[in-house]
Parts: C-alpha cells; structure tokens; sequence
C-alpha cells in the first residue's frame, strides 16, 4: 500500500475520531477566550497587538488540542495496534501531523476573524503574504507539538506540553506577529522542524524494554 | 638556482612524458604498461615540482625571473602574488601541463591489476598533451626565463586580477581541460586495440563529469570575476574567449547525456565517441585561440605563444579521431537489437541534439573573427543578437525537456506520465511567487515555473522510495534515507546539477529581461530613484588606500544602508579601476558604479542598475558542481546483499538488504542472551529459548514479574536491552507486518465503533475487500449485534472480543497473547482455541501468558515459567503434553 | 576518584582560578574605554560568556545526537552537565547585559535584539532541565531530552533571526583597541576552563550517581535470585 494511502487512512481516522469526541471544544473555547481577555486589556491600535494575541492564542490552544489528541491515541493503549502495521508506522508522524494541522487551521480559521475585529486589524494588501507565514508557523507548530507530545505522554508530564514546546515556538511567533518578510526563513525552518521530529518520533515509538 | 632547478624539472618531466609515449612501441604488453606508469608518474612529479617551484618564486617575489618580475613585486601581498603565478601565459602553460600529467597519471594508476591491450595507446595519448605544452614552455614560452640583472621592483599584477575569483578560475579551467582529454583518450586507445565498447564506456563517465564540473565551475567563476571587477553591469559578454571554454562544456554536457542512451540501450556508440574527441578538439582550438592575441577580450591578460603549436594539436586530434571511428567503425556499431526507445530516451537525445546545436552557434561566434583576420579582414565580431536568437530558444526548450524527463516514462509501452499532478502544483505554485513579487514577464514566470518543477519532482519522488524502502525493510526513516540516498547518488547528483541549471536559467532570464538602469549627475544631497529604491549621494572623497589613489563615493540606500563606490588609481596602471557598490539579494542585486566626478566633489556621475535574480546564477553554479561532486562520490555505507525475493513458504517477510537472509527452517521465534527493563529495572535476565513454529506455547508468571514486557519484546514493539532476538530466522523489524499482539489493554479507538476498528485494521493491512473481512470476523467472535456501538461502550468482555477479532484478523504467522481468556465466556474461549488451532495448522505460532497453570497445560503444547528473572520450561508431573525437561539456562 | 584524577582536577581548578585572578587584575588595570565609560569593563566577562553559552549548548547538542545514535547512557549524563552549564552560563549572561544595560542606558530590561534573543536562549534550556525533573523513566527521559537538545540547537539559528527584526535602539558596537584586545583574550582563558570543568565535574558526579545507582540495583536482584 502506498505512503499517501496510508497517511489518508489515518487521518481519516483522526478526524473521525475527532468528530465524535469534539476535543477540540475546549482549546477553542480557551482560544476565544485569550483572544476576548487580550482585546480588553491592550488598546486596539498598534497591529503589533492584534498579530501578537492572535498568535499566543492560536499557539496555546493548538497545543492543548495537540495534547489532547496525542491523549487520545495512548487511551487504551490504541497507538501500538498502529506500531504494529509497517505500512502505518512509517506514516505515522506525518499522519499525525496532518492531523494536528487540521485542528490548528479550526482553530486559527475561528480566532483570525474574532482578532482582525477585536483588533480592527488592517492587514491591506499583504494579506496573502500574511496568511502564508501563518500557514508555515501552524506547520512549526504542529511538527514540534507532535513530537513533543508524544515523548512527554503519560500522566502529570503531558500537560507540561506548552511549556516545553513554547520556548521552542517563541521565534516562530516572533517572526509571524511581526510580519516577516520573506517566508523563505520560516520554511527553512519548517523543514528542520519536520524532519528532525519525523526522526524523533520514530526514535521515540522504539521503546527500550 | 631557482630557474636551473625548474629548467631541469621542466625537461625531466617531458622526459617521462616522452618515455610514456615511447613504451607504447615495446615489445610486451605488460612491459609496456609498466613502463608507460613509471614515465607518466616520473613526468607528473617533476612537472609538480617544477610549478610548486614557480609558485614559490612568486610568493617570495624573486624578481630575477622575468615571468615573477612582469606579475610580482614586493608591495604585494602575499594571495595576490599567487594569483600572478597563474595570471601569465608562462605560468598558465605549467599549470595546464602539471595538471594535464596528473590526469594522465591518474588514469594510469586507476586500473593497476588490468592491463588492457589499448592502454598504452591511451596513456601515450595522454602524455602527449603535456609533451606539447611542455615543448612550447621550452622553446618559447619559458616560465624560468631569468633577466640578466633583476630589476630593483617588479611591476604589480593588474588591479583588477586581485580578486579571490582569479586564484581559483585558472585552475578549475586548466582542471577541466585537462580531465577533457581522458575520454578520448580511452576512446581512442581501445578503438585503436579493437576492443568494444564496454572496455571504455564504464570508465569514461568520471572523467567526462570532472571535466565538466570543473569547466563548468570555472566559466561560473570567471563570469562572478567580471559582473564584480569589470564595472559594467554584466556578467557575460559573448567574448570569443570566454565562448572557448563554453563550447567544450556544452559538448561534455551533450556527452553525458549521449552516455546515458549508450550505456542503457547501447545505441548512439559514435555519437558518444564523436563527442569525445570533440570535446578534446575544442579545448585545444579554444587555447590556441585565446593564446593567439587575434580576438580582443578582456582576456587578452593570458594571450601568450604556443597557439600555432595548440592549434596544430587540435587538427591532429580531429583527424585521428575521424580515422579512428571510421575505421572502426564496426566496433562502433549499434548492439544488435538495442531496446526500443522509451519517450525519455528520445527526449534526452533532442536535448543533446539542443546542446550540440548550441555549442556549434558558440563555436561560430568564436571562428568567426578569428578567420575575418587571418584572411585579412578587420576585427569583425558576432553581434550578441545572434546569440539572442540561436542560444535562447534553445537554451529555453532544453530547460523545458529537462523539467518534463522525469515525468516521462522510461520504458517504452507505459504511456502514463507520472508525477503529473505534482509537476503542475509545483508549476503553479512557481509561477505564483514568482508573479507576487512583482514578475511579470512571460519567459521569466517560465522559468520559474520549470525551477519550482525541478526543485519538488526529485524531491518527491525521493521521499516515496525512502518511504517503500523503510515500509519494506523495516528500518527507521533516518535509516531508510541514508541508505537510499547512498544507492542513488547518480541520480542524485543529476538532480541536483538540473536544479542548478534551472536555477541559472531563471537568473539569466530575470537579469537580461528585467534589468533596469539610470545615470544620473548628482550634487550631495540629491538622490536617484531606480526601480523603487533610492539612492542619495552623500558626498565624494579623495584618499590613499594601499597603493592606490581612491576617489570614493558615499551613496546610502533607502535611508539606512550606505554603499561606495569607487574608481581605484594604481600605481604604475593608468587606467582607473573601478570599485563596484553591490547590494545583493535574492530577489535583484543593485549595482552602482561611480561613473565619473567633478574635482572640487561638486557633482558625481552615479550609474545604477537594478539586475533582478542575478544572485540565482551564482546559486545555479554552485548546485551544479556540487551535483558533479554528489555524482561523483564514493560509496558511504558498506554493500548489503540485495532484497531476495520472498520464498513461498514465507510470505510476509522481505529480509533487509545488509541482513542475513532468513534460513528456510529456521525457528519462529530464536532468543539467546535476552534481557528486558521494565520501569528501570532488570525483569528478565540471560533468557534463551526457541519456539518452532506452529506451536502453542504459554508463559506463566506471577503478576508483574515481566510477561507483558516479554510479549512487547516478541512483538518488537520494544527492544531487548541485552541478547538477540530473530523472528522467522530473519531481523524482528521485517516481520512486523505478520504480527498479531493482544495486550492488556484492549488497543481500540475508544470513540470508533467495533466494525469501524476492524475496517481500519483491515485496510491498514491492505486486506482484500476488507469491510466484509471485518464483517466476517466480528461475526465470527459473535459480536455482530453490537458491531455498531462505541468500543467505549462496550462491556470488558465484549471489548476482549473485538480486539481478538482484531488480533487475528489478517491471519498473523505469529499470534502474542497476554491473558486472552480474561473476561471471556466459556463461548468465546471455544471459538477462539479453534480459531487459534485452524491458524496452527496453517503454520502461525501461538505464544500467550496465562495465569491459571491448569488452564496453560490444558491448551498449550509447551509451558515456560518466568521467576525471579529467569525463564525456564516448567517442570511438571510427566503428561502427554509436556515438553522434555530442559535445564535452565546460566 | 583515583589519586591522579584528584592531582590533575584540583591542578585543573588551580589554573583556573590563577587565570582568573590575571584576567581580573588586567581587567581592572585596563584604560577606561571613551565613550562608555567603567561599566565597559563588564563586556570581558560578558563575551566570552555569550560565545561559551553557544559552546555549551553545542555540547548539548552533540551529546543529544550522540544519544539517539548510540543509546548509551553516557551521553545523555553529558548532556544534562552541559544543559545545567549552558542554563548558569545564560544566567551570567542575562545578569551581565541587564546590568550594562541599566548603567548605560538607564533601563533594567529593554526588548533589543540581543538582551531578547539571550533571553529566549535561557528560556529553551530552562525549559529542557524542567523537562528532565518530569519524566520517571530514566530511558525515556534521555531520549526525550536528547531530542529536545537537538531541536533546541536548531533553533538557535532561527531565534537569532527573529530577533533581527526587533528595533535596535541602541547600537552597540565597540571599538577594541589592540590592548583592550588582550585583556579580553585574557579572560577568554578562564571561562573556557570554567565551561569544560563545570561540565567535566558534572559529567562525573552524574556517572558516580548512575553506577551507584546499577550498583544497588544488580545487588537487590542478586540477593533476589538467591534467597
């Protein structure tokens, strides 16, 4: 079975699963919330605030979503049954990071609108420009949240995942919030994210026994 | 002393040249090539002495000799008397003829265990080369010649030779004309033996992409050299020299690919053989033309004599390589029924046909004033619109072959092309940045499309052959690409040289069809708007810098940054050299030159010009060598033994290149010297055993003394961390895909129901028709009444179900159970016991952990006991079912 | 520790402590630089800290790749001695220009490119020692904390680029004169035997505490197999 047939079982699946389980109510509420606790607090001029809140918002919730998914898989021990299928387990992260990515995008497609009007953001004419440096920093996002999940699952350490990854992330949110010029940094480093968590999470599904 | 001693190198070196060239006539093959080696490394090593002689005086400025006095004096620093070494004719003919002998001896030295009947003609070909050159050095052009008296101080290199790009561009251009001559060489010495093809073909391919890459790197670094010395805005002129190095590059090009048709279908043998020697044949008509001062270029630096001689050498060349493959001509001859020509095939022929067309609009441009003169005419040029209109289409219907080969099929007969709908999203894709950042030119927008195309095919198309090779054999992903990477490095490096074209040819479109420009006199303080940046002149000063008077201009760019430029007085020079303000970036360099200046520093003359992509060009070079250099690599990883077909008894497992193939008979589950950690600490310690297959086997324990671990380990889900462990005698990882584990934990989605669990397994499992598959076997573990309900929902019991149906459900050859029987009725244990004997006596091996003894030797047909560590067979009053008493392993 | 250990730690330690005396006394004595005045002289200790940061987290780094190439333990032991040294070394750091910072421009803390992007830096590897106090398992937590190690390396890149963009309100470049120069090599010596010792004696407090720690194992599953 090919690699893309695989990767479009399992995040058919993911999603399935996600449809019945709604996880990602919560972390969208918190999202909303973030966005509506930061628009009363900062004053609405500088776009620096808007893109900034955005951000905060759309990477603390997509981190919990991310989390919780990963929580999902370990519930009943459900990831080894994959473990075990060649064809899944070598599309295993980008399975997930598919998924991942499409809860992000949710989650982005909901806060954005809320923020631009909190915000009364003017994005003008670089809105394209803006929405492809958001895209790549919601790949940074879900390639490190993924791995990272992963490593940290298991009882009180999964729920240190925003901490741990966040630091991580800070330079992407810096790049997005302020309007980088060039996509051209941020793909690179979406690059090195992807392929040094790709590698990672394979190490990481060898448990030594 | 200095010029004594290189005399004498120079001429032991021809010495051994020459002797190379004679042993060809000796009676003995094998004396014959032992003679030839000694000559040819006798040769290489005095004519290496000899130029690290020259290169010494240069550093040392040792003005007695004539060629270190015309370059070198003592006010220069140190780099830049190197680069003066190699910047005169003298100088330029030993660097040629050392690295000339160096190739020779290269090829010589590189099959020392055979000795085939042509070599000798091929060495002596090779040695003649640097022969000649070294002849010219000793008659003419003496790189030693001393002056009667040494003049107190030697006249400086020229200004604008101090430049980085000069110390390497000689050698990368002497490197690639002297790898050039090997393939003919070889050609020539097995046509010459009647020996066929297959006695050179192998060999030629390195030296065809050394010579390239060199070539190809020196042109790039030349054209670098006069975009940022020469101060007027560009990087090529289509001056007839620096068309001498093109047209053998094109040719080597045209070689490669000719190459690839000869060694896949074994057409196209004179092709490839006129290629070569062509190649030869230009290099040295290109030498002799830049050498003989006919042409006006700004290369005359390194007019020098010796092009009579060169020329000569490039007829002779020309006429054996014609005598050769015609009178050969049968060894020439196309393989008797070559393979039909797949759509690739013909495409990489029109691009060679492209190439060689190209070369020859080149090679026109080159002849052309040189013949005007001979015959008397005045200097008569080939106006760059010519180039325009032969060079550019070609060059634009090469690139689009070139983005579209890898889509075409590469055997005749499968008509689709693949990789369509990625080639055209990556196109689009291209064509879209490219147009948001403002390009929108046609040709330009092309180019970037094909790029975008070139840089994701390859890419692609890699990451879903590492994919298949780890799914196949087991390896992790990082492991996966290092050794698919390290298989395909041809291909590889081929890529990588066809991005680095696409990259140059975006950059000349953008830069010739966009670029922009404007001049303008400015006072301080009045500014110059080009393209939508603004340049204001700050001011012009006059200064002393080194050895040179610097009138300086202070520009700033857009308000922030500031550029200078400069026009540079010398000493001893009296033309200015001008010192170009360059801001570089991805999208377009900007390029400002001081044109001219008012005395008082009232007004300054500022020429801008805005070159877009132009930094693409120097990146497309840099990909090109180092696809040249990828390609020619040596392996990284040891051989592994290639993937054997599975045998029938063994369907599911493909044993992994490097791995010992699986024994036929070999044990279902082989363990020696196994130890397990769990939570840190050693559960299981020095365990050995062996399962055969078909067997049930249980493991009984008390609660957490390591049964579940054990099973984890069998079913590769963790590793040992101690001992070996072989699955159906071959590595653990390969038979994953034919294992069936049971855990503790039920191992379902808790929020998809029963069926849609089984549905995903089966389809995971690439089952045939899997939804009746799952229908089947839910059925079968009678769960078919709640197949539609959430696993969440279900009770423990019927969850065990499902997930046996799970476990079973692509008929696994190694079934692991950990405590099956819980939470099951008596029903259920029914069907599955039969189930599981049905599997049994199809080959499958049953292993599963049981606390209930009575119960374990009721079913199983061997009981092991795991206590304090260590695992043993369980002694037991002597039943029909027992196996014999094992002792315990140490 | 064996005896020649102990002779050539405490030689070790000795030459630091001597070179730091020297560094400081030259320091002291050095001129004042024009245009900033005494407080200049906190930037000998602050650059050789800045480079031995980077220094350190390569450590991190190798030694994180290290682990996941070879899972030995050993390696994951040098990386939590570099983490801890690269979290002092940031701290030092951090202290150094928040200081400068105030006594030159007047503000404890201002979002400039370098105070931001060292402050990140601290914050990465702050991050990977908590990670480290979170996870029980000890094979888990090395592989863990050797990929974060590595991805924080790759990261660095990246924060130094984004930092880029902040405003630069206050420029800061400095002008060395050769003498400054040799004083500022004069400390490069001292906190480069401090960076590789502080990781060489955690390195080897960390060993001692593992084998310990396998020694009381094996002897609790012998005295197990054997009751």
């Amino acid at each position: 079975m090919s690699g893309t047939r695989a990767m479009a079982i399992l995040v058919a699946k993911d999603l399935r699963i996600e449809m019945r389980a709604i996880s990602l109510a919560g972390p969208l509420i918190l999202a909303i919330i973030a966005a509506c606790a930061l628009g009363l607090a900062l004053p609405a001029g500088p776009l620096r605030h808007g893109s900034g809140a955005l951000c905060m918002a759309v990477l603390v919730a997509g981190l919990l979503s991310i989390e919780r998914g990963m929580a999902l898989e370990r519930q009943d021990d459900a990831l080894a049954s994959l473990l075990l299928i060649p064809a899944a387990r070598a599309v295993l992260y980008p399975a997930k990071l598919a998924a991942c990515l499409v809860h992000l995008a949710t989650i982005s497609l909901v806060v954005t609108p809320l923020c631009i009007v909190f915000f009364s953001m003017d994005l003008g004419d670089s809105l394209g420009r803006v929405a492809l440096a958001g895209g790549l920093g919601l790949v940074a996002i879900a390639a490190l949240g993924t791995v990272f999940s992963a490593a940290l699952a298991g009882g009180a350490s999964s729920r240190l995942l925003p901490a741990v990854v966040a630091p991580l992330l800070l330079p992407v949110v810096l790049l997005v919030a302020r309007g980088t010029p060039s996509p051209g940094v941020l793909l690179a480093f979406d690059a090195v994210f992807v392929a040094a968590g790709w590698i990672g999470f394979d190490a990481l599904m060898e448990e030594v026994a | 002393m200095t010029a004594q001693l290189g005399e004498f190198l120079l001429i032991v070196g021809g010495a051994g040249l020459l002797a190379a060239i004679a042993a060809a006539v000796l009676r003995t093959l094998a004396t014959r090539a032992r003679a030839a080696r000694a000559g040819l490394i006798v040769g290489s090593a005095a004519l290496l002495g000899a130029l690290a002689l020259f290169i010494a005086a240069h550093a040392r400025a040792d003005l007695q000799l004539a060629a270190v006095a015309a370059r070198c004096d003592a006010s220069l620093e140190i780099p830049w008397r190197i680069v003066a070494a190699w910047s005169g004719g003298e100088g330029y003919l030993l660097l040629w003829a050392s690295l000339a002998s160096c190739v020779a001896s290269a090829v010589a030295l590189g099959r020392r265990r055979v000795v085939c009947r042509g070599e000798p003609i091929t060495l002596a070909a090779l040695a003649s080369i640097p022969l000649v050159l070294v002849g010219v050095m000793l008659s003419d052009a003496d790189p030693f010649r001393t002056l009667a008296t040494a003049p107190a101080e030697g006249h400086a290199l020229h200004p604008q030779l101090r430049h980085w790009a000069m110390a390497v561009h000689p050698p990368l251009l002497c490197l690639g004309m002297s790898a050039s001559a090997a393939p003919f060489a070889l050609v020539a010495g097995a046509l010459w033996a009647r020996r066929g093809d297959r006695h050179w073909v192998a060999r030629v391919r390195p030296w065809v992409i050394l010579a390239w890459a060199s070539l190809g790197a020196g042109i790039a670094v030349g054209a670098f050299w006069a975009y940022v010395q020469l101060g007027w805005g560009g990087y090529w002129a289509w001056d007839p020299i620096e068309n001498a190095a093109l047209v053998p590059w094109l040719l080597l090009t045209a070689l490669l690919h000719a190459l690839m048709g000869h060694e896949r279908r074994g057409v196209g043998k004179v092709w490839t053989a006129a290629l070569s020697a062509a190649a030869l044949t230009l290099t040295l008509l290109g030498a002799a033309v830049a050498r003989s001062g006919l042409v006006q270029s700004v290369h005359a630096f390194a007019a020098a004599e010796g092009a009579g001689v060169l020329a000569i050498a490039a007829a002779l060349v020309a006429v054996a390589a014609a005598t050769l493959i015609i009178a050969r001509g049968d060894l020439l001859a196309p393989d008797s029924s070559p393979a039909p020509a797949a759509t690739r095939d013909i495409a990489i022929t029109i691009g060679s046909t492209l190439l060689v067309g190209m070369a020859a609009a080149a090679l026109l441009g080159l002849i052309t004033p040189v013949a005007v003169r001979i015959m008397g005419g005045v200097g008569l040029g080939v106006a760059p619109a010519f180039y325009r209109r032969t060079f550019v289409p070609a060059a634009l219907l090469a690139g689009v072959l070139m983005a579209l080969a890898p889509m075409l099929p590469a055997a005749p007969g499968r008509a689709r092309w693949r990789g369509l709908g990625i080639a055209t999203s990556a196109a689009a894709v291209g064509i879209a940045l490219a147009f948001l950042s403002g390009v929108r030119h046609p040709a330009v927008l092309a180019c970037a499309a094909v790029l975008a195309m070139m840089a994701s095919l390859p890419i692609l198309q890699g990451a879903s052959e590492v994919l298949e090779f780890s799914r196949a054999s087991g390896y992790g992903i990082a492991q996966a690409a290092l050794r698919v990477l390290d298989r395909t490095r041809r291909r590889i490096g081929g890529q990588i040289a066809h991005l680095g074209f696409a990259c140059v040819m975006l950059g000349v479109a953008g830069s010739s069809l966009l670029a922009a420009r404007a001049t303008a006199a400015l006072a301080p303080g009045e500014s110059l708007t080009l393209a939508g940046r603004t340049l204001r002149l700050i001011g012009v000063r006059e200064s002393r810098r080194g050895d040179a008077n610097e009138v300086r201009a202070e520009v700033t760019l857009d308000g922030n940054a500031t550029l200078r430029p400069a026009q540079r007085f010398h000493d001893g020079y009296d033309a200015p050299t001008p010192s170009v303000a360059l801001d570089s970036g991805l999208a377009a360099d900007l390029y400002v030159v001081l044109a001219g200046w008012e005395p008082n520093g009232a007004r300054a003359t500022i020429e801008a010009r805005v070159n877009p992509l132009v930094a693409w060009i120097w990146i497309g070079a840099g990909l090109m060598a180092v696809g040249g250099g990828v390609s020619l690599s040596p392996r990284l990883l040891p051989r592994g033994t290639p993937i054997v077909a599975a045998s029938p008894r063994a369907p599911h497992v493909s044993p992994m290149p490097g791995a010992e193939a699986p024994i036929p008979d070999a044990p279902a589950i082989h363990a020696r010297g196994l130890a397990c950690r769990a939570g840190g600490v050693d559960v299981l310690r020095d365990a050995s055993f062996d399962i055969a297959a078909g067997t049930m086997t249980a493991i009984l324990g008390c609660n957490g003394v390591g049964k579940t671990t054990l099973l984890r380990v069998l079913a590769t889900l963790a590793r040992p961390s101690a001992g070996t462990l072989r699955l159906f005698g071959g590595e653990p990882e390969a038979a994953r895909g034919s294992i069936g584990l049971l855990g503790h934990q039920h191992m379902l989605y808790r929020d998809l129901t029963a069926l849609e669990n089984l549905v995903l397994a089966a389809r995971l499992h690439s089952l045939a028709d899997p939804r009746s598959r799952a229908i089947e076997e839910i059925a079968r573990f009678d769960m078919s009444h709640r197949a539609d309900e959430r696993v969440g929902r279900l009770s423990r019991g019927e969850a065990q179900r499902v997930a046996l149906a799970r476990t079973l459900l692509h008929r696994p050859r190694l079934v692991l159970l950990d405590e099956p029987l819980t939470g099951l009725d008596t029903e259920a244990v029914v069907v599955l016991c039969e189930t599981l004997r049905d599997m049994m006596r199809r080959g499958s091996t049953v292993v599963l952990t049981l606390h209930d003894p009575a119960a374990a030797r009721r079913i199983a047909d061997r009981v092991l006991v795991i206590e304090r560590g260590r695992l043993a067979d369980a002694i037991e009053p002597a039943s029909p079912r027992s196996a014999e008493r094992v002792e315990a392993s140490p | 520790m064996t005896r020649s250990r102990r002779h050539v730690a405490r030689g070790f330690w000795a030459l630091t402590l001597a070179s730091l005396a020297l560094a400081i006394s030259l320091a002291v004595r050095a001129p004042t630089e024009v245009s900033m005045g005494t407080v200049q002289k906190v930037f000998y200790l602050h650059l050789p800290v800045a480079i031995h940061t980077f220094v350190a987290a390569l450590a991190v780094f190798v030694a994180g790749a290290g682990y996941l190439a070879m899972r030995d333990a050993r390696w994951d032991a040098l990386g939590h001695a570099a983490a801890e040294v690269t979290l002092l070394n940031g701290t030092v750091l951090l202290l150094t220009g928040s200081f400068w910072a105030r006594i030159a421009w007047g503000q404890w803390w201002t979002w400039s490119p370098r105070l931001t992007f060292s402050l990140l830096l601290w914050l990465l590897y702050a991050a990977l020692l908590v990670v480290r106090s979170m996870v029980p398992s000890p094979e888990r937590r090395a592989l863990v904390c050797a990929i974060y190690g590595v991805v924080a390396f790759l990261d660095v890149p990246l924060v130094y680029l984004s930092v880029k963009l902040l405003p630069d309100i206050h420029p800061e470049s400095i002008q060395l004169t050769n003498e400054l120069r040799v004083v500022l090599a004069a400390w490069f010596v001292p906190i480069t035997l401090l960076t590789l010792g502080l990781i060489a004696a955690r390195y080897g407090v960390l060993r001692a505490g593992a084998s310990a720690e396998a020694d009381r194992a094996a002897s609790v599953a012998a005295a197990g197999a054997h009751p």
